[in-house]
């Protein structure tokens, strides 16, 4: 069975848009193989709603032609990639050798006590999620951030008050990020420390059917001529006595 | 300033629209690739090693002897630039892609031609969201000029290029790594051998894997010659470098020197010296994976690779990162340890429970809560990953942890025996229990 049989039963496109679906079909194009595109469709995913569903990355194996094991894979490995919700503009504070030596962990309490957040963490109201990251790549202007993925150079307290009021007031000229909170709402969150909790739901039909189709089908290769197990020898487990009970 | 005359790659980055592909012809650009299509890629390849260009993002490989070691006329075989700048304290292939896109571009294509790839990509760490803009824009430029694609300027020669963002993980600058992230995996690296790139590459095909900084002086050694390129630096260590200043320096900022300036010299005129008079203590001079250079081994120190391995350390990726007088020590190696623990992607075991008791014990000893055998088990965790892990990211914590608790050993020692920073003025401040910080 080819595990593409997997989406037999779905309709449609339910998250990608057909624009989505073929712009991510057009860069798979661009490869020799479809595979590498996982990491832009991704990106296209997390661009328009925010964060990665269950169901976002089911679709983007869907329009590869692949099964979601590998993109749900490739998507836990990146750290930019959001599971959850965040605020409409991501700070991403770097902490490393050059920004420390410059006094990152002082911009880094001041954007704390300003935004009323701590890292890691999202304003009560929604607007701005604040991570401490790894180098930026903005050495020379450390200590650096970026807004959105806009980079914010030589910060002192003066230029993290402007850039918080700034922010409040809309008055950045960043894109705003979508927070994810519409895509939580009506499609599954993955939960990276629990990945058991939330895995993409098989449909009723797929993989070639229920656990009991699966059953007939060794069923049908027995009757179609193959040797039974029992005939080559194979004999079953004597049955292990019940422990008394206490 | 007599030591900067000159510069290369960077001459004139700062000039008015160098961006766009016109602004990019007046500086000079794309004439190489005219005179590189014209020549045989064995000639262009020969160029490259003849001038002595070695790779400019940490291994120093020379680049010639590494596109010779891709076997002859297996086809399909692949060129990658790697543009996933993440080693702490670099910033320099994301300073050249910026200003001036089109260089790399002329780069890429010229060694697709030399080492006769059927496609090239660029791969680009996602943190750099503005400057895959800035590469796709000139991109689409060269390829409506008919730079890239099909029939190349008429010479017959195709070649596509495609950009690709990376999606955050410093492990994807390892070579494999980088290569697994590209094919549609996770960005683990591969075990040597046999995943060396130039045999089994991307798509398990024949791949050169450049610098951008490698690349960018292919068009310059076309155009120039291999005599010219070899006009400055060293004997063993030829052209230019870009160096990336940070810390504490009155001027930190990207600067092309000739390679085996002296360290002093780059310091003290290049950066202009330490901030608000304070004094040296040491330098990472390769990138965050380099051992310590102290202040008084920067006296003699050039900056090139004979010089800097004499000195127990290496030229890695050219950032250098200047720490003062102030600074601690632990509270620097901690942020180092907590780094490379978070970035090891898990694969080996080595670099996966080194660099995770690395970050613990160094951060219970920032914290107060260290023991004096503490120090001494630093070191037996570093030299137990050192040369056992799969790929470089394992040894590249291992080495400027060790060299930390070796040249400052009394810090770590200090830090000990007052239970706490003596530099914050938290000691003494004894924890109750060690458990409380772990």
């Amino acid at each position: 069975m080819s595990p593409l049989e997997l989406y037999a039963d779905s309709p449609g496109f339910a998250v990608l848009t057909d624009d989505e679906v073929g712009r991510i079909r057009e860069i798979a194009g661009r490869y020799p193989s479809g595979k590498s595109a996982i990491l832009p469709a991704l990106w296209i995913l997390q661009h328009r709603e925010g964060i990665l569903t269950a169901e976002g990355m089911r679709e983007v194996a869907r329009a590869l032609d692949m099964p979601p094991g590998p993109v749900e894979a490739v998507a836990s490995f990146y750290s930019m990639f959001f599971f959850k919700p965040h605020g409409k503009y991501v700070v991403e504070m770097c902490t490393n050798i050059s920004c420390l030596v410059m006094g990152a962990g002082g911009i880094l309490n001041r954007l704390e006590e300003k935004l009323g957040t701590r890292a890691g963490t999202t304003t009560a109201d929604g607007l701005c999620t604040l991570m401490e990251v790894e180098c930026l790549g903005a050495c020379g202007g450390a200590p650096a951030a970026q807004v959105n993925h806009r980079f914010v150079e030589n910060l002192t307290a003066e230029k993290v008050d402007a850039l918080v009021d700034d922010m409040r007031a809309g008055r950045l000229p960043q894109h705003v990020f979508a927070t994810g909170e519409e895509a939580a709402s009506r499609g599954t969150m993955v939960d990276l420390a629990n990945p058991g909790a939330n895995r993409v739901k098989l449909p009723a039909h797929g993989a070639g059917g229920s656990v009991m189709d699966l059953v007939k089908g060794s069923q049908t290769l027995i009757e179609t001529g193959s040797q039974h197990p029992a005939e080559r020898g194979y004999r079953e487990p004597a049955p292990v006595a019940a422990e008394p009970q206490a | 300033m007599s030591s900067l005359l000159e510069p290369r790659l960077t001459r004139d980055i700062e000039m008015e629209g160098l961006r766009t592909l016109e602004g990019y012809r007046r500086w000079g650009g794309y004439r190489a690739i005219a005179r590189g299509l014209k020549m045989a890629p064995g000639d262009i390849a020969q160029a490259v090693t003849d001038s002595g260009l070695t790779g400019r993002g940490g291994a120093g490989f020379p680049t010639g002897r590494k596109w010779s070691l891709m076997p002859k006329d297996k086809h399909p075989r692949y060129l990658v630039a790697n543009a996933d700048e993440s080693e702490p304290g670099t910033f320099k292939d994301r300073y050249l892609m910026e200003r001036n896109p089109h260089l790399l571009l002329e780069g890429v294509l010229l060694s697709a031609r030399a080492v006769e790839a059927d496609q090239a990509f660029i791969y680009v760490r996602g943190e750099y969201a503005e400057i895959q803009q800035v590469l796709q824009e000139a991109l689409d430029e060269a390829r409506q000029a008919n730079l890239v694609g099909d029939d190349i300027l008429g010479s017959g020669w195709n070649l596509d290029v495609v950009i690709h963002g990376g999606a955050g993980a410093y492990i994807c600058g390892e070579e494999n790594a980088l290569l697994e992230s590209l094919n549609g995996n996770r960005g683990r690296p591969r075990p040597k051998p046999p995943y060396f790139p130039a045999a089994i590459g991307l798509y398990d095909a024949p791949t050169a894997l450049n610098n951008v900084e490698t690349l960018c002086n292919v068009p310059l050694i076309v155009d120039n010659g291999a005599d010219w390129f070899k006009s400055v630096g060293t004997e063993k260590a030829t052209g230019t470098r870009l160096m990336c200043l940070s810390g504490q320096v009155n001027r930190p900022g990207i600067y092309e020197v000739p390679q085996g300036m002296a360290a002093m010299t780059l310091i003290n005129e290049v950066a202009g010296g330490m901030r608000d008079g304070k004094k040296l203590k040491c330098v990472q001079p390769g990138g965050s994976s380099s051992q310590f250079l102290t202040a008084a081994q920067l006296e003699d120190t050039t900056m090139d690779a004979d010089s800097l391995r004499a000195h127990g350390t290496m030229g890695g990726s050219g950032a250098v990162v200047v720490i003062s007088e102030d600074q601690c020590m632990v509270e620097y190696t901690a942020r180092l340890a907590d780094f490379y623990y978070r970035e090891s992607c898990g694969k080996c075991t080595p670099c996966r429970e080194g660099t995770f008791w690395l970050s613990r014990i160094v951060r219970r000893i920032e914290a107060g809560g260290g023991r004096e055998e503490d120090v001494e088990l630093m070191v037996d965790v570093c030299n137990n990953i050192d040369g056992k892990s799969l790929c470089a990211l394992g040894e590249a914590a291992a080495w400027p942890i060790r060299s930390s608790v070796q040249q400052f050993e009394a810090e770590y020692r200090a830090h000990v025996a007052a239970h706490g920073c003596p530099f914050k003025g938290t000691a003494p401040n004894a924890p109750t229990s060690i458990e409380a910080l772990v």
